[in-house]
């Protein structure tokens, strides 16, 4: 642990295994909940996975900030001097928070360069293939990310919210560059360009509210207005754990 | 003639590559859509028709079980790679004329981002629906879009974003794009992109999904490149 502006910092590496990537939830979410993979998808995707120990850096930074300096009211989050206009959905579900977490996790960028030389060697299949296992092994990080954070706040007597991105709810993802200046530069390796683009892509931000009464639910999918979202249109996933 | 390109249409349908190809499983050790071009080439069927009546006839259904999510994105892109296949047969006809092109289709991801995939894949199935595509690739600049506008003057434009803050770039590019041509077809997509946005900021079309695209450009009139 080290301290930034007075936020406790916490920096994880932890090593990821092809076991702990779960094949079934990945095949829900390409599309295929009734369990009928065409076996050219379950053959890349075995051989891919194999790739995952030497190919992906995965990585976390959490900053906690102190009680004194996190204020709520109905749609904002007030962070020392910073404002967050988290909206009425997010906010509602921090408020039951006396303080925050921000985080940032990545994996690294050679999974991504991998499935984009595929992709521009003209195998849009495998490209696309390895852009969702990437994008479905940064969440499996992300629910690690909890696991540890659990860990830091048992001692305190604090319980935690589910995380909540920018860019979900309403929630502006221009806001991560206020995110981001709660951490030392280029937390886990991610910079962050003018338009609120994380380099590498695979990488996410959010919040998660920690306290005594801090309550956590059960993924809400329909807190999302996204008409068109192919996790949505696919109910068998309504109740796993995307950002 | 009819049987091959029936053939050659369920090929691509079903995502069977060539002979070599084991998926799928009840097709292994039958030709692919790669052998049945090549024979219909050889038994001299006009390529139009085999482009029109084998391949694009074929991506036309799976675009249309996609949308209808009877089959996903990998089984799209399978079938892509057979129609491919069977396009490498027919690129000498491109040169001579003897295939006109529906159009042209200039696409790429607006200026500050970098996703690429999903217009990628949107690219791929309009070149499935007999259009011709020049893909600028990602963080393209309004200036690129024009300059390529000059060199295909006829072509329809497609935008692609994936951030609330890199959709609102696009609005500076169709605005570019119909001021120097106000006749110029813009179609926008990408995850956050909604129809009421395109509405907004003057672009002709939206969709959400690679069919819908297509299928904008077929009713459009007919032009060359
Ligand atoms: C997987 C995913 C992730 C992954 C990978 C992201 C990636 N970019 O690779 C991870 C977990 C890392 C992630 C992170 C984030 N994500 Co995210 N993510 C998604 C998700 C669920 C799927 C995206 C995807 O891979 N789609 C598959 C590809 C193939 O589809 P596509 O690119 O959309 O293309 C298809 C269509 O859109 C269309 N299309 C595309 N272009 C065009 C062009 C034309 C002309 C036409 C007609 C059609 C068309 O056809 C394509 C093929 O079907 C979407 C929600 C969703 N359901 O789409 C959110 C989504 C993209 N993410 C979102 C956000 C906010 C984020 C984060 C900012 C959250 C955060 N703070 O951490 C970060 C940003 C990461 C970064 N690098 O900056 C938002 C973006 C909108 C916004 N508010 O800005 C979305 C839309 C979810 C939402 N809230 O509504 N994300």
């Amino acid at each position: 642990m080290e301290i930034f502006s007075g936020n406790e910092i916490y920096r994880s590496s932890p090593e990821i295994k092809p076991v702990d990537f779960n094949i079934e939830m990945f095949y829900q979410h390409l599309g295929y909940s009734t369990g009928a993979v065409p076996g050219f998808v379950v053959d890349f995707v075995q051989t891919a996975i194999q790739h995952i120990p030497t190919m992906i850096a995965p990585q976390w930074t959490i900053s906690i900030l102190q009680e004194s300096v996190v204020v709520f009211d109905k749609k904002s989050m007030t962070c020392g001097n910073q404002q967050f206009h988290t909206e009425p959905i997010i906010t509602k579900r921090l408020r039951t928070a006396s303080t925050v977490a921000f985080f940032v996790c990545s994996i690294g960028k050679q999974f991504e360069e991998w499935s984009k030389h595929e992709t521009d060697s003209g195998d849009l299949l495998k490209g696309y293939i390895l852009d969702l296992i990437a994008s479905e092994v940064v969440e499996g990080v992300a629910d690690q990310m909890e696991l540890q954070l659990d860990e830091i706040i048992s001692g305190r007597g604090w319980k935690r919210t589910n995380r909540y991105s920018p860019g979900y709810c309403d929630w502006s993802v221009s806001e991560q560059h206020k995110l981001f200046s709660f951490f030392p530069p280029h937390p886990c390796g991610v910079s962050l360009t003018d338009s609120a683009l994380m380099l590498p892509i695979k990488s996410i931000s959010g919040v998660i509210g920690l306290g005594p009464n801090a309550i956590r639910k059960d993924y809400e999918c329909s807190l999302c207005n996204l008409e068109h979202c192919f996790m949505r249109r696919n109910p068998a996933s309504q109740n796993s754990a995307i950002l | 003639m009819d049987d091959i390109l029936s053939l050659l249409c369920t090929c691509v349908e079903r995502g069977k590559v060539n002979r070599k190809s084991p998926h799928p499983a009840d097709l292994r050790d039958h030709d692919g859509a790669d052998e049945l071009t090549k024979k219909a080439v050889e038994m001299g069927i006009a390529p139009q028709t085999i482009l029109q009546d084998g391949l694009i006839r074929g991506m036309h259904t799976v675009g249309e079980r996609f949308r209808n999510k009877q089959i996903f994105v990998p089984d799209m892109l399978m079938s892509a790679r057979a129609m491919v296949s069977g396009m490498e047969h027919l690129k000498p006809f491109y040169i001579s004329n003897a295939i006109q092109t529906k159009g042209t289709m200039i696409i790429g991801t607006v200026k500050g981002d970098l996703h690429d995939i999903g217009k990628k894949i949107v690219a791929m199935m309009i070149t499935g629906a007999g259009w011709n595509v020049v893909d600028l690739g990602t963080d393209v600049p309004t200036d690129k879009f024009i300059q390529a506008l000059k060199e295909h003057p006829n072509a329809v434009v497609g935008l692609s974003a994936l951030l609330t803050t890199t959709m609102l770039n696009m609005e500076q590019t169709v605005a570019e794009i119909k001021k120097m041509s106000s006749t110029t077809k813009v179609i926008i997509g990408g995850a956050p992109v909604t129809k009421e946005f395109a509405l907004k900021i003057g672009a002709d079309a939206y969709s959400p999904d690679p069919q819908g695209a297509v299928e904008f450009l077929n009713a459009l009139p007919a032009r060359t490149n």
